[in-house]
């Protein structure tokens, strides 16, 4: 089962273990990692799960799709680790993965 | 983005709990309980429909084709949605094709679908697709109906609104008279609580649902729905124009004063949505509270578990919404040609997705038939998926949660007044027990 640090708006760190094959939005609703509203539960129409991907992790995840994209332009503080977490399926090779909420504006 | 210019008042505390919201609730006439299409159903398939449907995807697979007999495979379905037949017409009844379909929005899309709620309401929300349904449902997720902006709603209104019922409901049963779960608390909850949101005075309770109901009625009686449309639209429009001198905090006031990105959302549409919200956020959130009675109390060994343990609310209510979803039907249309479980669905198709039915898919749930708040939990499919996932989730959630909480809490004696083999839910479109009659254990 990965492991995931979420670093909430606060600055608090929330390590968890998520289920293969979850989202990292799912991950961090059972968490109950502030700033992680996900409105659309995992649709990418909503853009409530924006976080910024830790640098060194930034190769294996990836860039965002063209919805996600999207999206994210709705969302402030948009940066190239910009991701929605609900698009992030969390497998072994993502096992240590931090990422910061970005949270409510 | 708040106008700087624009001056809005915060969530207020919901008003109104009193003796004149009492009285009101024992007005209520009785047409506005039950499901509406009860009347136009085979009372058999209106009772159970969950064995026919079952029997057909076992049959003919998860997803079946409207034949020129007008049957799917022998079976009738009424078309809940009003679509045009003289189109190839398909329903899906699998989880994984509902699933499929929902979640694809590049060929299964929503503009078209809604069939003749269309044609005598016009496009909100719902009919959007692409960048068009982007803007409008963050505005609506972002203002009112999203998780964080509904927390605000919920202090102020969902749980003092629920603290009210359920002490009136505790009295009275005390008092040894009877009381109905629908009339007492499902149906006044989501009023007060659209209403509260939308705006629209406590003291026209009745009149407004019967006018929202009939509005939704457009596949059995377009004339109708066509009038309650128009008398809806003249009241929110002046209504409209008052917020414009007095500013409140509800949907009205809102969307005239917020934009999302440089869009704002024009005046004949403010009044569609409010016209449009009313019904569609009360129809299926009262229900579906009427079925969590309905469940709860025709298992009172399971109701009894959730008294002892309230930890157990929340997966309760995931069980209520898997097992007896309020929202059964949900359409959409194949803008290209698809495949759905290996079954070809030409372009310019209608599919309606049996989301109640395929909510009890062997191939996730064992024994799916069975109410069993303690089975082991798979997402089911009653808030559908994807990008038009129910945008009312969160106060549905919201308003049965606190309901089934201080239900067990307040009233751990509460019990059926009738047998429980005396009751049924009933519908299709939209589906609920017409009572839950209530008193306490002895």
């Amino acid at each position: 089962m990965p492991i995931v640090t979420f670093v909430a708006p606060d600055g608090r760190e929330i390590t968890v273990k998520a289920a293969g094959g979850r989202s990292l939005m799912e991950a961090a609703v059972a968490a109950q990692v502030p700033g992680i509203d996900a409105d659309c539960g995992g649709a990418c129409s909503c853009a409530t799960c924006h976080v910024h991907v830790n640098a060194a992790w930034l190769e294996r995840v990836g860039p965002p799709g063209a919805t996600e994209s999207q999206m994210l332009e709705f969302d402030g503080n948009v940066t190239e680790r910009s991701r929605l977490a609900c698009q992030i399926t969390l497998t072994d090779a993502l096992d240590g993965i931090a990422v910061t909420v970005v949270g409510r504006r | 983005m708040l106008e700087d210019n624009a001056i809005r008042p915060p969530v207020q505390r919901v008003e109104g709990l009193d003796a004149s919201l009492d009285r009101l609730i024992e007005n209520l006439p009785e047409h506005l309980f039950g499901a509406p299409d009860d009347p136009v159903l085979e009372p058999g398939f209106s009772r159970d429909p969950f064995t026919p449907l079952a029997a057909l995807r076992a049959r003919a697979g998860a997803v079946v084709r409207r034949g020129e007999d007008g049957l799917y495979d022998g079976q009738s379905i009424f078309n809940v949605w009003g679509h045009d037949l003289s189109k190839p017409h398909f329903v899906a009844l699998g989880y994984d094709a509902v699933n499929g379909i929902g979640t694809d929005a590049a060929r299964f899309v929503n503009d078209e679908a809604y069939g003749a709620h269309l044609e005598a309401q016009g496009r909100t929300v719902n009919a959007y697709d692409g960048m068009d349904h982007v803007l409008r449902r963050r505005l609506f997720d972002r203002t009112m109906f999203g998780r964080a902006a509904m927390e605000e709603w919920c202090a102020q209104m969902t749980t003092p609104l629920a603290e009210y019922l359920v002490g009136r409901l505790k009295t009275r049963l005390e008092q040894g008279e009877e009381a109905d779960l629908c009339r007492d608390i499902a149906l006044p909850m989501a009023y007060k609580c659209i209403s509260t949101i939308i705006g629209i005075p406590q003291e026209k309770f009745a009149h407004f649902v019967t006018l929202g109901e009939i509005a939704q009625s457009a596949p059995r009686d377009m004339n109708a729905a066509q009038q309650a449309v128009k008398e809806l639209d003249a009241y929110f429009a002046s209504e409209l124009q008052a917020r414009r001198q007095c500013p409140r905090h509800d949907m009205l006031t809102i969307l005239d004063q917020e934009k999302e990105r440089d869009w704002k959302m024009e005046e004949d549409e403010i009044i569609r949505h409010c016209r449009f919200l009313l019904p569609g956020g009360i129809e299926t959130t009262w229900r579906q509270t009427a079925n969590l009675g309905f469940a709860m109390m025709t298992h009172p060994d399971q109701y009894q578990a959730v008294v002892d343990d309230p930890s157990l609310v929340d997966q309760a209510v995931e069980e209520v919404l898997r097992w007896m979803p309020s929202g059964f039907v949900v359409p959409r249309k194949a803008l290209v040609d698809a495949e759905v479980e290996g079954v070809h669905i030409p372009a310019g198709s209608f599919v309606c997705s049996i989301q109640g039915v395929a909510n009890r898919d062997p191939k996730y749930w064992r024994n799916p038939n069975a109410f069993d708040i303690r089975r082991e939990q798979h997402p089911h499919l009653t808030f559908h998926v994807g990008r038009h996932y129910c945008m009312g989730q969160h106060l549905a959630r919201a308003i049965i949660r606190t309901s089934l909480r201080l239900w067990v809490q307040h009233l751990p004696a509460m019990r059926l007044a009738v047998p429980a083999d005396s009751l049924t839910t009933r519908g299709l479109g939209v589906r609920c027990p017409a009572h839950v009659p209530v008193a306490l254990a002895a």
